[in-house]
């Protein structure tokens, strides 16, 4: 292991060489009032690009980990939506549960209202033939060592 | 096993083109990890393979194995790159936590993807 002299002792600093950070909100989107009584519309899907999403939290069913980037003001409607686009199933076929407290999200409301915070765990799961959901299912790698 | 150094200069529209979309990383027990290409690009190895032209076979499917990064590192490279590209502008900060159990075989990792 000579080699890690080499290994820099903390993670590099990325501010210096960013040559033109996107400004936050450059559109002048109104802040979004949370209270209002029906979410008038969800913010639109173009965090992929533009700006940075404010947070990200990962998904996990059987041996895969999706990490989708979202607001705290975002519905887990759009969560569903975007998890759509990488695994093929509806949001009516998904279910997302927080991880910590075993609770289905209720798609109608936001991250926010339901606790889901920056880099949290949910559980996804898959409506089955039978048209019920199946059981939360999220590998454990120890499970998977190589026992050479 | 070097691959060409992107073009710097590239149009911006070019570029987010080519941002856009997810890939997913797998470890050698097999977990996989679906990122936003985005993300992925903190790597610059990642992104040398993601951009070369013509390409690496694997990455033209859009998934990339490591053979040699368990799972648990590999979880944690991948929260590192959003951790990076939320803080990248510099204007604000917060602690990256890195486990001290782990912190050798994540600076492994970290210096074969150049991160």
């Amino acid at each position: 292991p000579s080699n890690l002299s080499t290994v820099r002792p903390s993670p590099p600093r990325f501010g210096s060489t960013d040559p033109a950070p996107p400004p936050r909100l450059a559109c002048g989107l109104p802040p979004v009032a949370v209270a209002s009584p029906a979410s008038p519309d969800p913010p639109p899907q173009r965090s992929a690009l533009g700006r940075v999403a404010s947070m990200y939290i990962r998904v996990k069913r059987h041996k895969s980990t999706y990490f989708i980037q979202c607001d705290p003001t975002e519905t887990i409607l759009n969560i569903k939506q975007k998890l759509e686009s990488i695994i093929d199933h509806p949001p009516n076929n998904q279910r997302l549960i927080l991880l910590a407290t075993n609770n289905v999200l209720n798609d109608s409301k936001t991250l926010a209202d339901q606790k889901v915070e920056n880099d949290t765990i949910v559980a996804l799961t898959l409506r089955k033939d039978n048209n019920e959901f199946e059981e939360v299912s999220i590998a454990n790698p120890d499970d998977f060592m190589s026992s050479s | 096993m070097a691959a060409p150094a992107p073009a710097q200069h590239r149009e911006a529209e070019e570029e987010a083109e080519e941002m856009a979309g997810v890939v997913k990383l797998i470890s050698a027990e097999g977990f996989e990890f679906f990122v936003d290409k985005k993300a992925a690009m903190v790597s610059n190895t990642l992104r040398n393979m993601l951009t070369s032209p013509g390409g690496f076979a694997e990455t033209r499917e859009g998934e990339v194995r490591f053979p040699e990064i368990s799972t648990a590192i590999l979880e944690k490279i991948c929260q590192y790159f959003y951790w990076s590209l939320h803080y990248s502008s510099g204007k604000e900060t917060a602690e990256f936590p890195i486990e001290p159990e782990i912190t050798l075989e994540l600076m492994m990792a970290a210096n074969y993807l150049d991160t």
